[in-house]
Parts: C-alpha cells; structure tokens; sequence
C-alpha cells in the first residue's frame, strides 16, 4: 500500500517547493523622507494667511546656520526642529527694504523620537510638539510683529502638513 | 511589481502541482484497487466503510524555513502537530523559532531577533475524494502568534543645524503580533509512514505591536512585516 515517488516525480515536488526561496525584493520607502515643521503666518486680526513682504530670517539658539535665510513673499515655509533639546529658542528677525529690523523670540517645547520605517529606508528624527510660547512687542512702522502662536499639528514627520500657525500683527492692529 | 512576482510565484506551483499529480495517476491506473458498488445497498455500506473518527497524529517539520536561514537574512525552524479526523479534517498546531539577522548595505542598519518564538493554529480540509491513496490536496486556515525581541542598531542621527550626534541603538525591543492564514498544499506517502508535502501560505497581519523608533522589519513565524506576505513550506510528515 505505500507508494514511493520516482525521481522524476520527486525533482517536481522539490522543485515546486524551492521556488520559494526565490524571494521579492523591494524598496518601499517614503518618498518624502525630510523632517520639518511647517509654519504658516496669518493675520492676526482675520485669522486668514498672508503673505509677508517683509523679509524673514529665522535663527535659532544654539544652531550654527540659519534655520530660514531672507524669505520673502512666503506664507508659509518649513523648519527643522533639534534633535536632542527639549526646547528650541527661535528668533524671527524681521526686516524690510526701510532699514526696519526687529526680533521676535519663540519657544518651542517638543519631545524627539527616532523613527524606523524598514532597513532599506534612511532613519530620520520625529517630533511631537508639546508647548509654545513667545515674547511680545510693540510692532515699530511697517514691520509686523508676533501676535501668538498655535499647534495645529503637534506630530512633526514626514508629511507637509501645517504644524504651528503664526499669528502677525502691524501697528494699525 | 510585487504582483507580477507573485503572480509568476504562485503560477509555477500550480503548474508543478499539476504536472505531479497526473504523475501519480499514471502509475495509479494500472492497478485494480477497491471494490465497485452498484446498489444503493452498496453505497451505504461503502459509506460505512469510510473512516470515521480520530485517524491518527502525524508530525512534520519544515525543510524550507532552515534552507532560507541558512541562505537568506531570516527564516525560521518549526514543527507541527496535527489530528486526523476521518482523513478530511487535520486540526494542526505549528509551532516554531524564527531567525533574521539583517545588515542593509546602503543605510547601514541591523535588524536582529533575539528570542523569536512562534505558534500558529488551525485546520486543515483534504479535497480528494480517495482519502485512502495517501495523497491530499490540502485547504486550511491558520491563527498565528509571535511575540518577541529584537535587537535595532544603525548610524548615528546627525543634526546637521544643532551639530549634534543621537545614537539609534535600540536593544532588546519588544513586539507581537497577530496574523490570519490561508494555506493551500498537496502531500503525497513517499516511503512507509513518511510523506512529502508543500504548501503555499498567505499571511494577513491582523495586529502589531509599535513602539520607538518604529515596527519591527520581521515578525517569526510571519515573514517580513508587511500587511500581507506570501510564503511557502515544504514538510517531511511522519504519520504515528
């Protein structure tokens, strides 16, 4: 009643069977894979975005190049966030075509976590924002200064999503 | 891509699964075997006949899982226990250690496992009407379980605005996971109590375990984490 394979049967089996060593091989990593916080400037009156005229230079306490260079015309742009501090001191520092300049200071309290997404993909540093706060001042001529600031989207990763919106004000406001 | 390669995957054990079997009925059809009924009279006690009840136990490991560990960057070394119930039904439990230890070359990153046990329950169901031959055409359902730890290691997150330097070195990283299983396989008696087998599987994640930095590359007993996966065994079956 027992049956015995013939060798050709057998090579058939064992054949079908080490097909599956041939494994699929893929790289499925984002596309996308720079980390930054976007910010978004609005009125602070309409709470509609606007575009500033003035030019932007945003620094940061501790950081050996500017975070933003001279933007102008932007209403929204993006900037990294520290990898290892719990709070990153910002300095908007405004000017215009007048000779006008001024800073503004924000302080940003985040917590940082790396994150994985497979051994084929680069690592990269995530965020969770957790408080903000920021220095108030009188708006001098046609420069705008920092009315408030809100977290709209605390997670900091990949994706161009609004995190922070900030709120300008001018003299007339 | 990935369709395509399954696909082609998925038609060459098709195909091999129908060029084997006709093989088998080749040598099959020389000979008389059983007995021809004519009557309802006959057919009920042909029906009497048919084995009723527990069977017997077989146990089987899998060939294919120590093949890709040895060659591969993971695989897994695993037996299974299963019940015969009137030759159609096979209740099984598999239960299993899983193995991956990957370096990626371009991002420099180490996955590792560090205990890596798996189990996976389920019932098979034998297509074929002969179920004396000794041949099955297997369908079945598996629930499987891992949980499990791993070792996560790669370059250092350089902050290229704060100048600084993070160290990604996680150790002993823990997980599980929760998967569904669709199984589909052929076995044929090779030499007394000892048969040969193979099976196609497809694994659907049903839930997972993440934590920082991330989720784990590979889960035992699963294959590559993904939502869905297939994968293939090969079995040696020792009937008791």
């Amino acid at each position: 009643m027992f049956h015995i394979l013939k060798p050709k049967q057998l090579l058939v089996v064992l054949l079908a069977s080490f097909l599956g060593l041939s494994s699929c091989t893929e790289v499925e990593c984002p596309l996308d894979t720079v980390v930054v916080m976007t910010c978004g400037l609005y009125d602070a009156s309409s709470h509609s975005q606007l575009t500033l005229y003035d030019t932007l230079t945003v620094n940061a306490v501790g950081a050996t190049v500017p975070l933003l260079n001279r933007a102008v015309g932007k209403q929204s742009f993006g900037l990294p966030v520290s990898y290892q501090n719990d709070v990153d001191t910002l300095l908007f520092c405004f000017s215009n075509a007048a000779g006008d300049a001024a800073t503004d200071t924000i302080f940003l309290a985040h917590t940082n976590a790396p994150h994985f997404e497979s051994v084929d993909c680069p690592t990269s540093m995530f965020h969770q924002l957790t408080r903000v706060a920021w220095t108030r001042r009188e708006p001098t001529g046609q420069l705008r200064a920092i009315d408030s600031v809100a977290i709209v989207r605390s997670t900091v990763d990949y994706e161009d999503i609004e995190n922070i919106r900030v709120f300008l004000r001018t003299a007339a406001q | 891509m990935k369709i395509s390669k399954t696909f082609a995957f998925f038609c060459a054990l098709l195909l091999s699964s129908v060029l084997a079997f006709p093989l088998r009925a080749q040598t099959d059809s020389t000979r008389v075997r059983g007995i021809q009924y004519s009557s309802a009279e006959a057919e009920r006690l042909r029906l009497e006949a048919a084995p009723r009840g527990v069977q017997g136990f077989a146990v089987s490991v899998d060939l294919l899982g120590p093949v890709l560990a040895a060659v591969s960057s993971y695989g897994q070394y695993e037996a299974a226990v299963r019940m015969n119930i009137a030759q159609r039904f096979f209740p099984t439990i598999e239960a299993g250690w899983g193995v991956c230890n990957k370096t990626d070359d371009n991002t420099d990153l180490h996955f590792k496992t560090k205990a890596a046990p798996f189990i996976r329950v389920g019932c098979d169901y034998n297509f074929l009407n002969d179920v004396r031959s000794g041949h099955k055409l297997l369908g079945g359902l598996r629930l499987g379980y891992s949980t499990f730890k791993y070792d996560l290691s790669g370059k250092n997150l350089d902050d290229p605005y704060w100048n600084t330097s993070t160290p990604f070195q996680f150790e002993s990283k823990s997980s599980n996971a929760l998967w569904l299983e669709l199984a589909a396989g052929v076995e044929t008696a090779v030499w007394k109590r000892v048969h040969l087998g193979w099976s196609v599987r497809y694994r659907r994640r049903i839930s997972h375990t993440t934590s920082t930095p991330g989720q784990a590359w590979y889960i035992p007993g699963f294959g590559k984490n993904d939502i869905g996966v297939f994968s293939g065994m090969f079995n040696v079956v020792l009937v008791i």
